[in-house]
């Protein structure tokens, strides 16, 4: 499942402007930052799945299915730091070796476990409700520096590009029986994988010629539509922002 | 009268990799006419149409832009690509930005800074092209035929002054290939020249007001749709077949000239309706 596939361009944040659109998302990821609280956290990660749902209208399903490669990492991840080895505790011995979690490595991997799951959430919701053009705009209106944001566009359309020439050559080889015999599978993944990196070149190519056509410069220049800005667009970002510092701040009073 | 738009003045094209693939090519097209650019493939015609937007400079020889000789600096390529503009075969490998609306005002933000102004022009072209309900979608999103109206939007917005288009209609069907010549030859109206690469001898016959023949990188003949199509020894060598209308006018009149070939359907009904009449 990519991002891309699921993108909806008519999300209810559609007619915000990015810089309103990062009011929602700003405060957010800065609270997930330094909240060292498991519960504000895992309400954080909770929230920004429920306006995803609401916001993109995307499908639960959908949505389990965009989790799924970053949990796999994160969950490996927090294994590592809560094993202890030799554990005081043990729940099993390989060897000579007492294999256990320790108290201290199971908060640490639960407090890693859910300010990650809450920043993955985060960056989705950026994911889904920005293109990258207006992410783009956004950085540069952040004075971040051009060469970082050509970088950053160019490598999105590269992904993009290799995902896409990977996906068409893929089915091409499944509709001559590709993969059908377990001794083919690998010769013919490598095959592919040289294939396409050919074929994301050329078309990389073809990109940058009918670009330098219409006259691109240096930079990528995108004009987006103008969108109106009001008082009251700013009324809900703000009350949820609020609303997640005072639950922050009772996290932190209480030691949760 | 009009003159020449575009001169390419024994205008030559090597690739890198050594493969000669325009070679001395002489060709003027003439402004506000309609020029079909055709040839088998790997006859050098969309090397020909990216020569003629500075895309590629001539290894040997000159082009001309009325009159003038094209220049290759920054600011010259500039002022050409915005009078010659190109619409690609494949869509896909020319749209380039995360929505309809970025893609049209693409060309337009390039050349332009007044924000105002571009939005105006894009908005004009979202109307034009029936695009206005896309403008927020992702263009990699949608139809072929959609594709090409994006690609000809972002293209024509930015008014150029002679529209190239490789194979316009690759990956239609038949309806939108139909809907994008009506665009096209709305524009010729407006005054604007265009080129058109395409294989299809029964829409250039139809269609052109001017035929280019290549082969091999060399221009093999130039002349009105019916000099041209009326020659089958030269069609033969190519690598192309005569169109319907003429094949069916030399099968009922084997040794027809070609100033006589029909130039249209009903002529050709009119006369096969005429012969019959007097038959009977």
């Amino acid at each position: 499942m990519w991002i891309t596939e699921i993108y909806k361009h008519d999300h209810r944040l559609q007619q915000l402007s990015p810089a309103v659109r990062a009011l929602y998302w700003a405060p957010a990821m800065v609270l997930a930052l330094v909240s060292s609280s498991v519960y504000f956290d895992w309400a954080m990660f909770a929230l920004v799945n429920l306006s995803l749902l609401g916001v993109i209208r995307i499908g639960l399903s959908k949505l389990t299915r965009l989790y799924r490669i970053p949990v796999a990492f994160i969950l490996l991840g927090c294994f590592v730091i809560a094993v202890e080895i030799p554990a005081q505790k043990a729940f099993t011995t390989i060897g000579q070796l007492p294999i256990g979690f320790s108290t201290g490595g199971l908060q640490l991997a639960s407090l890693l476990l859910s300010r990650s799951l809450a920043l993955i959430g985060i960056l989705y919701f950026i994911l889904l409700t920005n293109t990258i053009s207006e992410l783009a705009e956004l950085m540069r209106k952040c004075r971040i520096p051009a060469l970082f944001i050509d970088l950053f566009v160019i490598t999105f359309k590269f992904i993009e590009n290799l995902r896409q020439t990977s996906f068409e050559m893929y089915r091409a080889q499944r509709c001559r029986l590709g993969y059908s015999g377990n001794g083919k599978r690998i010769p013919l993944f490598a095959s592919l994988m040289a294939a396409v990196f050919q074929k994301s070149m050329q078309n990389a190519k073809q990109l940058e010629t009918a670009m330098q056509a219409r006259c691109a410069g240096e930079n990528y220049c995108f004009l987006q539509e103008e969108r109106q800005f009001t008082l009251p667009q700013l009324y809900l970002p703000v009350g949820l922002a609020s609303l997640s510092v005072a639950f922050l701040l009772i996290c932190c009073n209480y030691g949760w | 009268m009009a003159g020449n738009l575009i001169e390419l003045k024994a205008a030559s094209y090597r690739y890198p990799t050594g493969k000669q693939a325009i070679a001395e090519v002489d060709l003027a097209l003439p402004e506000g006419k309609k020029i079909a650019l055709m040839g088998a493939n790997g006859a050098g015609k969309s090397t020909l149409l990216l020569l003629l937007n500075g895309i590629y400079k001539p290894t040997k020889g000159e082009l001309h832009y009325r009159g003038k000789q094209y220049r290759y600096n920054r600011k010259a390529l500039r002022e050409l690509r915005q009078k010659v503009g190109i619409v690609f075969q494949e869509s896909d490998n020319q749209l380039v930005a995360p929505s309809v609306y970025e893609e049209v005002a693409f060309g337009l933000s390039n050349l332009y800074s007044d924000k105002k102004w571009i939005r105006e022009q894009v908005e004009k072209y979202l109307d034009y092209f029936d695009l206005q309900e896309l403008k927020n979608h992702s263009p990699h999103q949608l139809s072929s035929g959609q594709k090409k109206r994006v690609c000809l939007a972002s293209v024509l917005s930015m008014e150029p002054e002679l529209i190239v288009c490789d194979e316009p209609a690759s990956n239609l069907d038949p309806q939108n290939a139909r809907l994008t010549f009506e665009l096209l030859e709305a524009q010729n109206k407006q005054g604007k020249t265009l080129l058109i690469s395409t294989h299809d001898v029964n829409q250039a016959y139809a269609w052109a007001d001017l035929v280019v023949l290549l082969k091999e990188g060399s221009v093999l003949s130039v002349g009105s749709p019916i000099e041209v199509f009326g020659d089958a020894d030269t069609l033969a060598e190519a690598g192309l077949e005569q169109p319907l209308l003429v094949k069916l006018a030399r099968m009922h009149q084997p040794h027809l000239a070609a100033e006589e070939l029909p130039g249209n359907e009903a002529e050709l009904v009119n006369r096969l309706t005429k012969k019959l009449c007097t038959d009977l």
